[in-house]
């Protein structure tokens, strides 16, 4: 019995960051990272996303947005 | 069917956290914001106390159009236009008055204040004592930030002993308000405590105390690391957000009870002092507007026929 792979997909708002460095801190997998000149959020590794949404929750501009993404079980293992 | 003890057999089912709704879904619902940044500093907490307070209104399961929140002044004063409930911008401090008259005229609101520590303890301490006292069914949500942010960051009430502000550059040397254990002291039913580190912990607090009949209190630790914690050794925002991890207890069974609802004292040999996170008191009593309809009822039955019609 092949488990589903969940995934998630992470939308950052460019206009609503201001950069404050919370969101990549707190990602524990490494998710997020930043973009100079800005350093504003940018997503790197988008596959390592365990969908705890501690970045959506704690982004004080509300720039981050995780929702999941429903795939079958046949389309997860290829 | 019921067990011995009075207690129902089955349990009441558990009300299901919704942890997996989409940010802009909420926002779709509670809240009206702008397209840009809000207008706090970048990495305020007051952002991320504005995300529980919606989080924590779509688990009470309120009626937005049926939720009023009332303010002063201070860095917080532009959450109340965030949301799609209405507003009263008031004077400093008049949180908690504004809130006592606009529930006692219309009971049916979900009335909550938003306000800052400044604002609340030291401005506005005479109406929060009172309001607590009078044990109406409001809920007051007060930030503490440790300092007057939106002035410059001079010190308040609730600046810890020893820490540095604007206008105490050696440290201060009082000791500060404890703002939970003042609420317990003036009678609140139901007093809470956490900080902007939790974030779970946060919205489950604010959603209890929204669903509390009778007044409730909720002090919510969100960092100021530009006015506060810059002169403090911490000035970026996780500084502060892992000063409220290391500094916090999440059990009231893990502390001792000498050391219990210690606020934080922060100096450069001793960062260790602990303060209790959760729900610290919690006490039926008869509620202010349901006495007044009472009270009302029986001078009304007193009235001569004449007067009534």
């Amino acid at each position: 019995m092949a488990k589903t792979k969940r995934s998630f997909d992470i939308e950052i708002s460019e206009t609503r960051c201001r950069s404050c460095a919370v969101c990549w801190e707190v990602c524990a997998p490494k998710v997020l990272s930043w973009k100079p000149p800005l350093n504003k959020a940018i997503v790197k590794d988008l596959a390592a996303c365990t969908g705890c949404r501690l970045c959506e929750w704690l982004c004080p501009d509300w720039a981050i947005v995780v929702r999941p993404v429903v795939l079958e079980s046949s389309e997860a293992l290829t | 069917m019921s067990l011995p003890n009075g207690m129902p057999a089955t349990r009441p089912a558990k009300k299901k956290l919704d942890l997996q709704r989409p940010l802009d879904e909420l926002v779709e619902m509670y809240a009206d914001i702008p397209d840009k940044s809000f207008r706090y500093c970048p990495g305020c907490g007051l952002g991320m106390a504005q995300s529980a307070i919606m989080r924590a209104f779509h688990r009470a399961g309120v009626d937005i159009t049926k939720v009023a929140t009332a303010g002063g002044s201070g860095c917080y004063s532009v959450m109340g236009h965030y949301f799609k409930s209405s507003h009263i911008h008031g004077s400093h401090g008049r949180g908690c008055a504004y809130a006592t008259g606009l529930k006692l005229a219309r009971p049916e609101l979900t009335v909550l204040t938003l306000q800052g520590d400044g604002d609340l303890l030291a401005i506005g301490g005479n109406h929060f004592i009172h309001a607590a006292r009078r044990n109406i069914d409001i809920t007051v949500i007060c930030f503490n930030n440790y300092n007057f942010g939106d002035t410059g960051g001079q010190f308040a009430p609730t600046t810890p002993l020893g820490s540095k502000t604007d206008t105490s550059s050696l440290g201060m040397p009082e000791p500060a308000f404890d703002a939970c254990k003042l609420a317990i002291g003036a009678g609140a039913g139901f007093v809470a405590r956490s900080t902007v580190a939790h974030p779970a912990h946060l919205t489950k607090m604010i959603a209890d105390a929204i669903e509390w009949k009778g007044f409730a209190f909720v002090e919510v630790m969100q960092h100021c690391h530009v006015l506060w914690g810059r002169r403090n050794g911490m000035p970026e925002a996780m500084d502060m957000m892992r000063f409220y991890k290391d500094n916090s207890v999440l059990h009231l069974s893990t502390v001792p009870e000498e050391e219990r609802f210690d606020i934080p004292v922060y100096s450069e040999d001793e960062k260790d002092v602990k303060f209790v996170l959760g729900v610290l008191h919690r006490e039926k009593k008869p509620e202010y507007t349901e006495e007044y309809a009472k009270l009302r009822a029986k001078a009304m039955a007193k009235l001569p026929a004449k007067v009534k019609s």
